[in-house]
């Protein structure tokens, strides 16, 4: 038999139908896991087989579906082994296919699913399944967890590997994962992708035509017959299901099969269409494009690159990724989102961090928050790649020099996981100083990449910008080799644009024009800061002028509104009335102030402590609700990022508290109120987030030497994890302690599980660490001794 | 589906106190859009019952509680029903730029997702004849590990992309399982009661709405 991608390299191939619809129908009673079946009543699977090869199908799935051990614990990898070797007895001459479903748990961030257990759990599957001729990974909706499976099978397997996600007439999957998207991550790890499952032949049309035009992969399209009804009765009957499949196979479809409701009829007449039919020429538009999970941004135009996530010259972000605050790493990403970022630099170039754990922590991170692609701005290949398996989407790798070893080292990283590239215009050489030697080590990266497999569409060229304060000469040549090599090759370029008036006054002034400039010779995407409005306006000017912004829409729709008369009379209130009120004018009002010569401290302890215990006081005798005591808690914070401006770093230092949701448990909005809470005391407050393991909380306690850690839990089931954290802090750091709420814990429970403070609320966390800090009397009780 | 304001203000802490114009408007808004971010979805299975199993499943609700619940009945019921994990996503990063309105919104979902669990039983009453309230995992000694057997019931993860977590958590965060019984007869259940707290008995609850009975 030839191999399945040598058989699927010219001709239409076709799968089998249904299988779970086929127990339904012969009233097989299937419970919460049909696949124990292939254990107990294998007949049952075996004719199903046997009907779907008779009726001409070229591939058979095995009854694995929802086989993983994440499902069927530890029957998995009997019940592969047994339905792969079913499937070959009963088919004897087809192509057997492992059938890989989801896990049907989340992955992180939105669920507690690392990405290394979700790999391992395909990592058994692909193992157990290996006397199969292919892999087939099908109805995924989660492109996290679509590419541990494909990296488990890939890594794991030479199989020929089949990538099928399901989508919706919104054209996404239920994580909001686009066509495009999945196309641009999916492709480069999978020998052919498709669509399956969730809608009937007529609703996937759309969805075929788009994926079609996406990838030079061959495309695969299993539909269902159609939407059940409440019976679970599917209404498209074979004829009809038939002439979408040739419709599909028009739009240059390689592979198609039948999913929920089809029957062996229904395959039947693949069978015809597939034998009268010729395989039509792959329809790929190429579209030079990067993507997160949910978001494609292609490069048809001018797209901006925020530069804000970067350590470099940046005291602020130093301090963040030191203390390990990635809350400050997040607003920074949303900040420049809202500003009109199109892609964010990710750097973590610190010498005293681990910068591959603090570079994958923020791709984590910011996958939660932010739609837009990634740069992975790192040139260790460890690093990158470690980065590059936590992102689930096609990044951007910021770079690789002319240099052979970093060629050799990144290059094989980037084809992999089929990112794009910045190709830097430097080597071992140093920095050239002509267009000609810009434009040597240009071609020898992109010679190189091509080698290795990283097409020149995905090679983003940066021609470098140096200072015009040193060498004055170079503006006029980085444009220059901007030029040739847009006229030269199929690539993007980049360029990192401020440092061209460094040592310079009115900055601004210099960066606008030059951006400009390399604009319009050619610069696709500036690396830039996006809060600066002359950057982003210098952009839209570009865009306008250049016809990109067709009728200047987007220019008049964002200059031409009228800008907001600010609240002038919540600046003549006092700070106290402001942050009492929650109004964002305490910010403004803190800054007058400072300006006014009164002292930062002075302002903490007599202004700022004040009106949050009043407010505090308030709440709990319930003249306020909770949103008003959040809102004044976020005033105060505007005040206190005023204030930390002015005062040197090390006077900021508050006490440390430890925060965290336990391992298990997503449900962060208590310890997010706490930590808000908290903060505006001064205090040093460390969140380390949800789902955070107890070891870690433990490990984390200790490092930072913190003599409070709160916890969190809100379901019953993973209380026994924050007692288990609490035994480790015991035990590890006997001094701490700890403070614990979340709507399962009641003051009992608390003490049961061996936690010193119950808190019912966050003013009960406010009084606990005063009381530990200043030593402030407590009127709650201690619950150990 | 929609946000019943009482009952999100009752979720908030409300006890009466004066509403400021600020945190009014904080509210409308993350309001509108909660309700335009919510990804509807919900998926629901009719089995027979014999006090005990669910015929022709290998899933037993365990638990005193579900079986006085279920108590007469012969079929029952499991539904699940999510706003999806855009309102997951909205509250993260709000709370990057307002706690208020991070706050705000997760119980504004949870009033989504709660109203939408009551349209559906309203629409299976209608079908199915007069129901018992809905009973989910975690109320009285229901465990909440039940969780996964009726989501692989009812293939949630691929039907309405709702997942359990090793401990049982729902992942979308709003979304609620339930199990119905069919009562055969008698009075229909009021799902889209507004006054929650009315059908409750616990008269000491310190969530309870100060102005229900």
């Amino acid at each position: 038999m030839k191999n399945f991608r040598d058989f699927i390299s010219d001709r239409i191939a076709v799968f089998d139908g249904a299988m779970g619809s086929m127990l339904q129908h012969m009233r097989v009673d299937t419970g919460t896991l049909p696949e124990k079946l292939v254990l107990s009543s294998p007949e049952v699977f075996s004719d199903i087989h046997r009907a779907y090869a008779a009726a001409g199908a070229d591939v058979i799935s095995t009854a694995t579906f929802g086989a993983n051990a994440a499902k069927a614990g530890n029957l998995s990898d009997d019940i592969i082994r047994a339905a792969v070797k079913l499937a070959r007895e009963s088919a004897p001459g087809k192509y057997i296919a492992l059938d890989l479903g989801p896990t049907g748990q989340m992955l992180e961030p939105l669920g507690t699913m690392t990405f290394d257990e979700a790999y391992d759990v395909y990592r058994r599957a692909v193992v157990a399944g290996s006397k199969a001729d292919l892999i087939l990974i099908e109805t995924m909706s989660d492109l996290a967890e679509l590419r541990a499976a494909l990296l488990a099978a890939r890594e794991n397997s030479d199989l020929p590997v089949i990538a099928s996600m399901t989508f919706f007439d919104n054209m996404r999957t239920f994580t909001g994962c686009d066509v495009a998207s999945f196309a641009l991550t999916a492709a480069p790890l999978a020998d052919a992708i498709g669509v399956n499952c969730s809608l009937g032949p007529d609703k996937l049309l759309p969805i075929v035509e788009q994926l079609t035009r996406m990838t030079s992969k061959p495309v695969i399209v299993q539909p269902n017959a159609g939407l059940p009804d409440e019976e679970g009765n599917y209404s498209v009957g074979a004829d009809e299901f038939a002439s979408y499949a040739e419709r599909y196979v028009d739009l240059g479809v390689a592979i198609i099969g039948g999913c929920c409701g089809t029957t062996p009829d229904h395959i039947k007449k693949l069978r015809n269409i597939a034998d009268s039919k010729n395989r039509r020429p792959c329809a790929l538009k190429p579209f030079p494009a990067v993507c997160s999970a949910r978001r494609t941004v292609t490069f048809d135009g001018v797209r901006v690159i925020g530069e804000r996530i970067n350590p470099t010259g940046k005291k602020a972000m130093k301090e963040a990724l030191r203390k390990g605050d990635f809350d400050y790493v997040v607003r920074q990403a949303i900040e420049q989102e809202e500003a009109g970022a199109d892609i964010l630099d990710v750097n973590a170039g610190l010498p005293d961090i681990d910068e591959k754990a603090t570079l994958v922590r923020m791709v984590e991170l910011l996958q939660r928050v932010t739609d837009l692609p990634l740069q992975i701005d790192c040139t260790k290949p460890d690093a990158i790649e470690a980065a590059l398996r936590a992102y689930h989407g096609k990044a951007i790798v910021n770079s690789v020099s002319g240099d052979d070893d970093a060629l050799d080292t990144i290059l094989p990283v980037v084809a992999k996981y089929g990112s794009a590239v910045v190709a830097l215009c430097v080597d071992k050489n140093g920095v050239p100083e002509t267009v000609d030697d810009r434009l040597r080590i240009a071609r020898k990266i992109i010679a190189a990449a091509k080698k290795h497999g990283v097409p020149e569409q995905d090679v983003f060229v940066d021609c470098l910008t140096l200072t015009i304060g040193a060498q004055q000469e170079q503006a006029v040549r980085t444009l220059e080799a901007i030029r040739c090599i847009k006229s030269e090759y199929d690539v993007r370029t980049v360029l990192g644009v401020s440092n061209i008036s460094f040592g310079l006054p009115e900055r601004k002034a210099i960066n606008s024009a030059f951006l400009s400039a390399a604009l319009w010779a050619g610069l696709d995407a500036p690396i830039l800061n996006p809060n600066i409005p002359e950057n982003i306006q210098a952009v839209a000017a570009y865009k306008a002028l250049c016809g990109e912004d067709v009728n200047c829409a987007l220019y008049t729709s964002k200059y031409s509104a009228a800008p907001q008369p600010a609240a002038a009379q919540d600046d003549e209130q006092s700070l106290d009335y402001l942050i009492r009120k929650g109004l964002p004018a305490a910010g403004a009002k803190t800054a007058q102030l400072l300006a006014a010569g009164v002292a930062p401290l002075e302002l903490v302890n007599g202004q700022l402590i004040p009106a949050l215990n009043a407010i505090g006081d308030d709440y709990e005798k319930g003249v306020v609700f909770l949103p008003q005591l959040i809102a004044a808690a976020d005033a105060a914070k505007l005040c206190f990022d005023e204030i930390k401006k002015r005062m040197p770093e090390a006077s900021v230092k508050g006490d440390t508290i430890v925060l965290a949701t336990v391992e298990g448990d997503v449900h962060d909005i208590g310890k997010n109120i706490v930590k808000t809470v908290l903060a505006n005391y001064g205090y040093d407050v460390v969140d380390l987030g949800k789902n955070v393991r107890c070891e870690t909380i433990a490990a984390e306690v200790k490092r930072r030497g913190a003599k409070l850690c709160g916890l969190s839990a809100l379901m019953t089931t993973t209380v026994p994890n924050m007692q288990r954290t609490i035994e480790l802090l015991r035990r590890d750091c006997p001094d701490c302690v700890i403070m614990v709420g979340g709507a399962v814990l009641t003051e009992d429970y608390a003490r049961k599980i061996g936690a010193d403070y119950y808190c019912k609320d966050a003013a009960a966390d406010v009084r606990i660490a005063a009381h530990i800090f200043k030593g402030e009397t407590l009127d709650l009780p201690r619950l150990r001794d | 589906m929609k946000i019943n304001r009482r009952e999100l203000l009752r979720y908030l802490g409300w006890k009466g106190q004066d509403i400021d114009t600020g945190t009014q408007k904080a509210i409308d808004e993350v309001c509108s859009s909660c309700t335009l971010t919510a990804r509807p979805a919900h998926t629901a299975k009719a089995f027979d019952y014999d006090g005990e199993t669910l015929v022709g499943t290998d899933f037993t609700p365990q638990g005193n509680d579900i079986r006085r619940h279920l108590e007469g009945c012969a079929k029952v019921i499991v539904l699940a029903v999510t706003i999806g994990v855009e309102t997951d996503r909205l509250i993260d990063r709000l709370f990057a730029s307002s706690a208020q309105k991070a706050v705000i919104a997760d119980s504004a979902a949870s009033c989504l997702v709660e109203s939408l669990a009551d349209d559906v039983c309203d629409e299976l009453q209608r079908k199915y004849g007069p129901l018992t309230a809905r009973f989910s995992c975690g109320y009285g000694d229901f465990p909440i590990s039940a969780q996964r057997g009726i989501c692989a019931l009812l293939s949630t993860d691929t039907r309405i992309g709702l997942c359990v977590d090793a401990g049982g958590s729902l992942v979308p965060r709003k979304s609620i399982t339930a199990i119905v019984g069919i009562k055969g007869g008698g009075k229909p259940f009021p799902f889209s009661q507004t006054d929650k707290c009315a059908l409750c008995g616990n008269k000491d609850c310190t969530a309870r709405d100060t102005e229900s009975k």
